[in-house]
C-alpha cells in the first residue's frame, strides 16, 4: 500500500469535523467544540506532512521517463505533459456523473497501403468522449497537410492516453470508424462512419496528488491548524463557538477540495464552497441584515467570476472532451488541438474567474468589506487561502495560458495596477485591518505579476510566504485588538483602583472606557488609539515586527525571497524588448516601497511610542493558545524562504509548472531572465535598498516623539509650533509635498471615487438595474384575472404568428 | 383503410366553431360576473366539441364523437367545482365579480 | 372499442393504484367517522409505494413499454393506437410525482389537522391530482393529455381553496380556476386542430403522418398542425408556469395552502413537461426546425422575467413561486436541446428542483403558525396587507415572509438547513444536486449548438443568486423575533429528511443520470440533425440510449 493513499483523509478530516460539530456542536458546548475543531486540521496536517515525507512526489531529483515524441519541431518535453500518470497520484472516489456520450474509435496506428488488408496489429480501439471524436476526425480530416503519416500516428497513440471509463468493456469493441492512409500516403482521414454507440463519459469525484496541490494542503492544513487554535483563545468569549468551528471546518475542507480535485469541476465545487463558507463567515457576526450587506456583496461580486469560469469550463470541454487535468492539459500543450483564439478564449474567461476570488482589479471591492468577519477568518480565508485560489487555477491551468500571450500580459497588468494601487489605498488607512486588507490585494497583485510573467513557481512561492506572513499579521491585529480591548476594560472596570500598576504614569491620561469610534472605526482596532503595544504585549508585538518585515521585504526574511523572485522574472521578460515589461518592473518596484512605507507606519503607529488611548496603556498579551499560533507563524516567516533558496521545492514544482518548449517563446522569461536581466545580486540589492528606503521614510514620519498628525494636515499645521524640530519637519514636509500629499491625494481619489465611485457603484447598479427591470414585470401582475387572460390570448396570438406566419 | 392524408372537414362548422371560441374567450377575458365567466368558458369547451364532431365526421371516424363525450364529461365536473368556488367566494366575499379578487398581487 | 385485456390494464395500474387509496381513504373516514391519521397516511403511503413500486419495474422498459391501445388495430393505418404508454419516460416523472405526493400527504396532514379541517378528504384529493398527473405523465394520446391535465387540475382547484374561509386560498383557487379553465380551451382546441389536420390524435401518428416517410402531409396540413401546437404550446406552457402564460402562478402560489404549493411547483410541472416533451418530440419533431427558435424564445423570457420579478419580492412563496417561472425557462432549455442529452437534462433537473422545492415549501408549512400576529410582516407585501386584517381565524397564519425565517438557524437548526441546501440547490450551487442538473442542460444546449441560450441561463444563474441568498441571510444572520418553536411532526421531518438525502444521494451517483438517460428512450421523430454534429450522433435512436438502469454502480 502505497502512503498516497491516504490522501483521501487530508479533506475527509475536517468534514469529518464538521459533520461532528453540525450534530453534537451544541451538546458538546464551545470549549469542546474549538477542541474538536483543531483536532481535525491537526490531524489532517498531520496527514499531509507525512505525504510530505513520504512520497515520491516531492523529491529532488525526480525525472520523468521520457516516452514520447511527436516529431522534432513538437517536441513536448517528456515530463508531466505526457505522462500525468507519472507525476500525480490519482484517488478517484466514486463516479459522479456522465457528461457527455463516448464512443469507441477503431483508428489504425502505423502506415498501410491503400486497398491492402489492414493488419491485426495496426489496429487499435480507443474510446474518446463525443466531443473529441468530431474534433478529431476533422482534424484529420482538414488538416492533413500538418501530419506526415509518422505524425498521423504519434498523434493517435497520443489519443490512446485518454483514460477510460471505469466500467466500460475493453474487450469485443465494434470496429467504429477507421483511419486509412491515402495512396499517396500523406492524408490521414477517416474513411468509414462515426461510432454508434455512446457509452458515457463520466466526471469522477477524484483527488490528485502531485507537488503544487501537496504544497498547497501543507499550507492549507497548517495555517489553518494554527489558526484554528488561535481561534479557540480569540473567540473564548463568544456564545456561538460551535458554528464558528464547524464553519471553520467545512471551509478546510472546501479548499483542500479545492486545491486536490482531479478536474475542473471538482475544483469549481472546492471554488463555490469556500465561497460561500466565507459569506457565511463575514456574517458571523451580523445580526442585522444591514451589515450583511458585506457578506453578500463578497458573493454576488463572486459570482461574476464564477459565471466567467463556468462559461470557460463548458468551452474547456468542447475544445478537450473532459474536465479531468490529467486529459486536458497534455492536450493543451499540443498547439495542434488548442488553437490560438480557443486558447485566449478560455484564458481570458478564467483570468476573470481568478480576479473575482483572488479581489484583483476591477472585482476586488468585496475583499476589504469582508474585514468585517472575525479577525481568524480574515487571517484564513481572506489573506492565506482562499483569495489565492485564483492564483492556484492560473498554475493548475498554466498550460492553457501559455497559449494565450495576450492573456498573460493582461495577467500581468492586472496584478501590477492592483498591487500599486491597493498599496496607495493602504498608505492612508486608520484601521489596522483595513491596512492589511489593502495589503493583500496588493500581494496578491503580485502573485498575479509573477503568474503573468510566466513565473508560475515565483507566483506559487509567493503564495507560499504571503500565506505564513499575512497569517501572521491578521493574527497579530486580532491579538493586538484582543490586547486593546483587555486594556478598555480594564481602564473602564478598575479606574484608579489598585489595579492601577505602578508603572502607568500615563494612567490618568485617558479617560476610562473605549474612545468613541472615529470615522466608524472601532476603536480597538483603530491605529490612531494605539501606540506602545511592544512594550504591553510583548510576544503579539515582535511576531508581528517579524510579520510586517517579511510583508516589507526584507532580506532575509520569507517576503524578500518571493517577492525578489517575481521581480527578477518580470525584469527578465523586460530584457527580451518588451517596453511593457519595463513598465511593470517599474509599478512593482514603486510597490515595493510603498508596501514598506504602509508597513513601516503600521508598525510605527501600533507597537511604539507612547499610548495614544487606556486600551493601549493598559493592554495586556493575549493567551498562550492565541501567541503560540504567532510564534510558529513567525519563525516560518523567517525561514519560508529557505526551501526556494536551497532549490528542493522550486525542483519539485518544476515538472508541474514548466513551460513547455514549444510555447516557451510565449513565457520566456523564466527562461532568459538570468542571462538578459540584471544580476541577481543587483536586483536583489535593489529590492533590499526599495525596502529599506520605505521604512525608513515610515520612521521619519511616524517614528516615536513625533506627535500622531496626519501627513496631509502636517503640510498646513506647520508653523512655529515644532521650531525646535524644525530640520526633522523640514524632511518631513518635503515628503508630505512631495511625496506623500500626491499620493495621498491619489489613494484619496482611488478609495473614494473609484472604489465607491465606480467600481462599487457599477456593482450597485446592475443590482439597481435588476431591481428596476423586475418592479416594471410586477407592473403587470395586477391581481385582476382578466389581465392574466389578456396575457394568456396575446401570448397565443403572437406564438400563432411566429410559427404560422413568420416562418 | 382510410385514407389520412386527410381531406379537411367542410369550413362552415369550423368556422362556427371558431367564432364560438372566438367570443368563449372574449367573455372569459371581459365579463366580470364569475357566472358568466364560468358560460364563457363552457362556451369555449362546446365550440371545440364542434370542431372535433365536424373533423370526425368528415373524416368518416367515431373517434373525435366519443372524445366530445370525454370533454362534456370533464366540462360538467369542472363547472362542478367551479360554482361551488363561487359559492364559497360569495360567502367570504359578498359578491361575485372577478375584480373584487385581486387582493394578491405584484 | 375493444375490452381491454389484462395486461394492458397494468400499464394503468399505478394511477390506479393511487387511486384505490384515494378511494379507501376516503372509505374509512366515512365507516369511523373519525380521523385517524396515522391510519390514513398508512393507506396514502401505501397506495403511493405500491404505484412507486410498479413505476420502478418500467424504469427499463425501454422504447416501447406496455401500452392501452383503444379501437381496432385498422382504424389508425395498421398499428393499434395507444392511449397510455408506461415507457421510461413515464416512469421517470411518475416516480417523482409520486415523491411529491407523498410528501404533500406527510408535510400537508399536520398542516391540515392544525386548521381542523379533515385529513381524509385532503389526502384524498391530494391522491386524486397524483393519479391525474400520471395520467399525463404517461399520455401517448392528445386526448389522454386533455384527460390527464384536466382530472389533476379540478383536484388542484379544490385543494387551493382547502382552507375554508380563508380569503386568500379562494382568491387563488379562483384565479386558477378561471385561467385554468380558459387554458383548458385552449388545449382542447388544439388536440381538436391536430386531429383535424392528421386524422389522429396518437402522439406517435400523428408524428409520422406531419413528417414521417410513409405521412406525406401536405403544406395545408403542416399549417393547421402546427396551429394546433401553437394551442397546446398554451396549454401546457400555462401548466408549466411558462411566460406570458405565468400569472396565475405567484398569486396562486402565495394563496394556496403552502403544502399544495410545493405539490404544484413539484408535481404540476413534471407531469406538464412530461407531456410537452412527448409532444414537441414524438408529435412534432419533424417539424422542430419551425418551432424551436419559438419555444427558445419562450425559454429566455421565461427564465428572465421569473428571475427579475423573484427580485423584488418580499412574500416569500410569491418568490419561490416566481423562481419556480424562471425554473420552467432552464427546463425549456434543455427541451430545445433535447437532441443532445437534453430529455434525460431535463428530467434530471426536474428531479433535483422538485425536491429542493419541496423540501423549502416543506420548511413553509412546518413553520406554520409563526406568521400569526405580525401584522407589520404582512404589510411587507403591500397588496396583502388589507387582506391579513380582516382574514377571519381559521387556524394559524401561513408562514410567507422572509421575517418568518428571522433566527432560524438559531431556534430550528434542522428546518434552517433543510432550507439552505434547498435554496444553494436552486440556485445551482455546486456540489447540490441543482448544479448538476444546470450543468446538464449546459451541456446538451451547447452539444446541441444553443451557445447562446446556454450563456443566458447561466447569466440568469447569476442573476438568482441575488435572491435566494436573502432568506438564508435571515435565517442566520437575525436574531429570532419570538421563541415560539414550532412543532415538527415525525411524518414531516422524515419526509424533509428524505428531501436533503435525495439531493445529497444525487449528487453521489452517476446512476441517477443513467436511470434519466435511459428514460430518455420514448418515442420521438427524429430532428433535424443539429449544428455541428455528424447526422449520426444527432440522432439518438431509442434502442442505442437506451441503458438498463442496473448498470449504475
Amino acid at each position: 500500500m502505497s502512503i498516497e493513499t491516504l490522501l483521501p483523509w487530508v479533506p475527509a478530516l475536517p468534514l469529518i469535523g464538521f459533520v461532528t460539530l453540525v450534530f453534537f456542536g451544541r451538546r458538546l458546548g464551545g470549549r469542546w467544540s474549538g477542541i474538536v475543531a483543531t483536532v481535525a486540521m491537526g490531524a489532517a496536517f498531520a496527514v499531509a506532512a507525512w505525504l510530505a515525507l513520504g512520497s515520491a512526489l516531492l523529491r529532488p531529483g525526480w525525472s520523468p521517463p521520457r516516452v514520447m515524441g511527436i516529431d522534432e519541431k513538437h517536441v513536448v518535453p517528456a515530463d508531466y505533459l505526457d505522462h500525468p500518470q507519472e507525476a500525480v497520484y490519482h484517488s478517484t472516489l466514486w463516479t459522479w456523473m456522465t457528461v457527455a456520450p463516448q464512443y469507441d474509435l477503431t483508428v489504425v496506428t502505423r502506415p498501410v497501403r491503400a486497398g491492402e488488408p489492414v493488419p491485426a496489429d495496426a489496429v487499435t480501439t480507443i474510446r474518446l468522449p463525443q466531443a473529441r471524436i468530431t474534433h478529431d476526425l476533422e482534424l484529420f480530416a482538414t488538416s492533413h497537410r500538418m501530419f506526415t503519416p509518422e505524425q498521423a500516428i504519434g498523434r493517435i497513440a497520443r489519443l490512446d492516453l485518454l483514460p477510460i471509463g471505469p466500467d466500460a468493456p475493453l474487450n469485443g469493441d465494434r470496429l467504429l470508424a477507421e483511419t486509412t492512409l491515402l495512396p499517396d500516403a500523406e492524408r490521414a482521414i477517416p474513411a468509414a462512419g462515426l461510432p454508434e454507440r455512446p457509452l458515457g463519459y463520466v466526471v469522477d469525484v477524484a483527488l490528485q496528488l502531485d507537488a503544487l496541490s501537496l504544497l498547497m494542503i501543507l499550507i492549507v492544513t497548517g495555517v489553518g491548524f494554527l489558526i484554528h487554535l488561535y481561534s479557540i483563545g480569540y473567540m473564548a468569549h463568544d456564545a456561538d463557538r460551535p458554528r464558528y468551528f464547524a464553519y471553520l471546518n467545512l471551509f478546510a475542507f472546501s479548499m483542500l477540495t479545492l486545491v486536490l480535485g482531479a478536474n475542473f469541476l471538482v475544483l469549481f465545487v472546492g471554488w463555490e464552497l469556500v465561497g460561500a463558507c466565507s459569506y457565511l463567515l463575514i456574517g458571523f457576526w451580523h445580526k442585522d441584515p444591514a451589515n450583511a450587506s458585506a457578506g453578500r456583496k463578497a458573493f454576488i461580486v463572486n459570482r461574476i467570476g464564477d459565471v466567467a469560469f463556468l462559461i470557460a469550463m463548458m468551452l474547456i470541454f468542447t475544445t478537450f472532451g473532459s474536465l479531468a487535468f490529467a486529459d486536458v492539459l497534455p492536450q493543451a500543450a499540443d498547439p495542434l488541438v488548442l488553437s490560438g483564439g480557443v486558447a485566449t478564449l478560455i484564458a481570458a474567461l478564467l483570468l476573470v474567474g481568478a480576479t473575482g476570488k483572488s479581489a484583483q482589479i476591477p472585482l476586488y471591492v468585496w475583499l476589504p468589506d469582508a474585514m468585517a468577519g472575525p479577525t481568524p477568518v480574515s487571517a484564513l480565508i481572506h489573506a492565506a487561502t482562499m483569495v489565492t485560489a485564483g492564483i492556484y487555477m492560473m498554475a493548475r491551468a498554466h498550460v492553457i495560458f501559455d497559449h494565450a500571450p495576450s492573456v498573460l500580459v493582461a495577467v500581468a497588468v492586472v496584478g501590477a495596477v492592483t498591487a500599486f494601487g491597493a498599496a496607495l489605498i493602504a498608505l492612508v488607512q486608520s484601521d489596522i485591518k483595513r491596512v492589511l486588507a489593502y495589503s493583500t490585494v496588493s500581494q496578491l497583485g503580485y502573485m498575479f505579476l509573477g503568474v503573468g510573467a510566466g513565473a508560475y513557481a515565483s507566483g506559487v512561492f509567493h503564495l507560499m510566504t504571503h500565506a505564513f506572513f499575512k497569517a501572521l499579521l491578521f493574527l497579530g491585529a486580532g491579538s493586538l485588538m484582543h490586547a486593546m480591548e483587555h486594556g478598555f476594560h480594564h481602564g473602564k472596570g478598575s479606574g484608579h483602583g489598585a489595579a492601577s500598576s505602578s508603572e502607568d504614569h500615563d494612567d490618568d491620561a485617558f479617560p476610562p472606557g473605549p474612545p468613541p469610534a472615529l470615522d466608524g472605526i472601532p476603536p480597538e482596532q483603530d491605529l490612531r488609539h494605539m501606540g506602545g503595544l511592544l512594550r504591553k504585549a510583548p510576544v503579539t508585538g515582535w511576531t508581528f515586527v517579524v510579520g510586517g518585515l517579511a510583508l516589507a521585504g526584507v532580506f532575509p526574511l520569507a517576503g524578500f525571497w518571493s517577492k525578489d523572485e517575481i521581480l527578477h522574472h518580470v525584469i527578465g521578460r523586460a530584457g527580451e524588448g518588451g517596453a511593457i515589461w519595463l513598465a511593470l518592473f517599474a509599478l512593482g518596484l514603486v510597490t515595493a516601497g510603498l508596501t514598506a512605507f504602509y508597513t513601516g507606519r503600521l508598525l510605527l503607529l501600533a507597537l511604539f511610542g507612547a499610548p495614544r488611548s487606556s486600551g493601549a496603556a493598559h493592554a495586556a498579551d493575549s493567551p498562550r493558545t492565541m501567541t503560540a499560533p504567532l510564534v510558529v507563524l513567525a519563525a516560518l516567516s523567517i525561514v519560508g524562504g529557505l526551501p526556494w533558496l536551497s532549490g528542493p521545492l522550486a525542483e519539485a514544482l518544476d515538472p508541474v509548472l514548466r513551460v513547455a518548449g514549444h510555447v516557451a517563446t510565449n513565457v520566456a522569461g523564466s527562461a532568459h531572465a538570468a542571462e538578459s536581466g540584471p544580476s541577481a545580486l543587483t536586483l536583489a540589492l535593489i529590492a533590499s535598498a526599495v525596502a529599506l528606503g520605505g521604512l525608513a521614510l515610515a520612521w521619519a514620519m511616524y517614528r516615536p516623539g513625533t506627535p500622531l498628525v496626519d501627513p496631509a494636515r502636517l503640510a498646513t499645521a506647520m508653523g512655529g509650533a515644532y521650531r525646535t524640530l524644525r530640520g526633522k519637519f523640514y524632511v518631513d514636509e518635503l515628503y508630505a509635498w512631495g511625496l506623500v500629499r500626491p499620493f495621498t491625494r491619489i489613494a484619496d481619489f482611488l478609495w473614494h471615487r473609484v472604489d465607491d465611485g465606480v467600481v462599487d457603484a457599477a456593482v450597485n447598479a446592475v443590482g439597481r438595474g435588476a431591481v428596476a427591470l423586475g418592479q416594471g414585470s410586477r407592473r403587470w401582475q395586477t391581481g385582476y384575472v382578466r389581465t392574466y387572460g389578456l396575457g394568456i390570448v396575446i401570448g397565443a396570438a403572437a406564438l400563432a404568428a411566429w410559427l404560422l406566419w413568420l416562418v | 383503410m382510410i385514407p389520412l392524408a386527410a381531406v379537411l372537414p367542410p369550413a362552415q362548422p369550423l368556422m362556427l366553431a371558431a367564432l364560438l371560441f372566438t367570443i368563449g374567450a372574449a367573455g372569459v377575458l371581459l365579463r366580470r360576473n364569475i357566472i358568466i365567466v364560468l358560460m364563457s368558458v363552457e362556451l369555449m369547451l362546446n365550440a371545440v366539441n364542434i370542431t372535433l364532431v365536424a373533423v370526425s365526421r368528415a373524416m368518416l371516424q367515431l373517434d373525435g364523437q366519443v372524445f366530445v363525450f370525454f370533454s362534456l364529461t370533464i366540462a360538467a365536473a369542472e363547472v362542478a367545482v367551479g360554482l361551488a368556488l363561487v359559492v364559497a367566494l360569495h360567502r367570504s366575499l359578498g359578491s361575485s365579480d372577478v375584480d373584487d379578487v385581486s387582493s394578491l398581487r405584484g | 372499442m375493444t375490452p381491454a385485456s389484462l395486461p394492458e390494464l397494468l400499464v394503468a395500474l399505478p394511477a390506479l393504484a393511487v387511486v384505490m387509496a384515494a378511494l379507501l381513504v376516503v372509505l374509512v373516514e366515512a365507516l369511523w367517522r373519525r380521523t385517524i391519521a396515522r391510519l390514513i397516511d398508512g393507506i396514502a403511503l401505501a397506495g403511493l409505494g405500491g404505484a412507486a413500486f410498479l413505476e420502478a419495474l418500467s424504469l427499463r422498459a425501454g422504447d416501447g413499454g406496455p401500452a392501452i391501445y383503444r379501437g381496432a388495430a385498422a382504424a389508425s393505418g395498421g398499428a393499434a393506437a395507444a392511449l397510455v404508454r408506461q415507457d421510461a419516460l413515464a416512469a421517470f416523472g411518475g416516480l417523482l410525482i409520486l415523491v411529491a405526493a407523498a410528501f404533500t400527504v406527510l408535510v400537508g396532514g399536520a398542516y391540515v389537522a392544525r386548521r381542523g379541517l379533515r385529513q381524509a378528504e385532503y389526502t384524498a384529493v391530494v391522491l386524486f391530482a397524483a393519479a391525474g398527473m400520471l395520467l399525463l405523465g404517461a399520455a401517448a394520446d392528445l386526448i389522454m393529455i386533455f384527460l390527464g391535465v384536466e382530472a389533476f387540475s379540478i383536484a388542484l382547484y379544490v385543494l387551493c381553496a382547502f382552507r375554508s374561509g380563508d380569503r386568500a386560498g379562494y382568491e387563488a383557487a379562483l384565479k386558477y380556476f378561471v385561467l385554468g379553465s380558459l387554458a383548458a380551451g385552449f388545449l382542447l382546441y388544439g388536440t381538436a386542430l391536430v386531429y383535424g389536420a392528421t386524422g389522429s390524435t396518437e402522439l406517435a401518428r400523428v408524428g409520422q403522418i406531419l413528417s414521417g416517410p410513409d405521412g406525406g402531409a401536405t403544406a395545408g396540413q403542416q399549417t393547421v398542425g402546427l396551429a394546433g401546437l401553437t394551442l397546446l404550446l398554451v396549454g401546457l406552457g400555462f401548466k408549466m408556469a411558462l411566460v406570458p402564460f405565468h400569472h396565475w402562478a405567484p398569486d396562486v402560489y402565495q394563496g394556496a395552502p403552502t403544502p399544495i404549493t410545493g405539490f404544484m411547483a413539484a408535481a404540476t410541472k413534471t407531469a406538464a413537461t412530461v407531456a410537452l416533451i412527448r409532444v414537441l418530440w414524438t408529435a412534432f419533431g419533424g417539424l422542430s426546425a419551425t418551432w424551436l427558435p419559438a419555444v427558445a424564445a419562450l425559454a429566455v423570457v421565461t427564465m428572465v422575467v421569473g428571475n427579475l420579478a423573484a427580485i423584488v419580492q418580499a412574500d416569500l412563496k410569491r418568490m419561490l413561486a416566481y423562481s419556480a417561472i424562471a425554473q420552467a425557462g432552464y427546463v425549456l432549455v434543455a427541451l430545445v436541446a433535447a437532441a443532445t442529452g437534453g430529455v434525460a437534462a431535463a428530467l434530471y433537473y426536474l428531479l433535483a428542483y422538485g425536491l429542493a422545492k419541496l423540501g423549502a415549501f416543506g420548511v413553509l408549512a412546518l413553520l406554520d403558525g409563526q406568521g400569526g400576529g405580525r401584522a407589520a410582516d404582512a404589510a411587507a407585501n403591500v397588496a396583502d396587507a388589507g387582506a391579513a386584517g380582516e382574514r377571519p381565524a381559521a387556524g394559524p397564519r401561513d408562514a410567507t415572509s422572509l421575517a418568518d425565517l428571522a433566527g432560524l438557524g438559531r431556534t430550528q437548526p434542522w428546518l434552517a438547513a433543510t432550507m439552505t441546501i434547498c435554496l444553494m440547490s436552486l440556485v445551482g450551487l455546486p456540489p447540490m444536486a441543482g448544479f448538476l442538473g444546470k450543468w446538464m442542460i449546459f451541456q446538451s444546449a451547447v452539444d446541441g449548438g444553443w451557445m447562446w441560450l446556454a450563456i443566458v441561463l447561466v447569466l440568469n444563474t447569476a442573476l438568482s443568486a441575488f435572491y435566494y441568498l436573502r432568506p438564508i441571510g435571515w435565517m442566520y444572520m437575525v436574531e429570532p423575533k419570538g421563541d415560539a418553536v414550532p412543532e415538527v411532526g415525525s411524518g414531516a421531518s422524515f419526509a424533509l429528511t428524505v428531501a436533503v438525502l435525495g439531493l445529497v444521494a444525487a449528487l453521489v451517483s452517476g446512476g441517477i443520470v443513467r436511470v434519466a438517460r435511459a428514460a430518455d428512450a420514448f418515442d420521438r421523430r427524429p430532428p433535424d440533425a443539429p449544428a455541428g454534429l455528424p447526422p449520426e450522433l444527432g440522432t439518438a435512436t431509442p434502442a442505442a440510449t437506451a441503458t438498463p438502469a442496473g448498470t449504475a454502480p
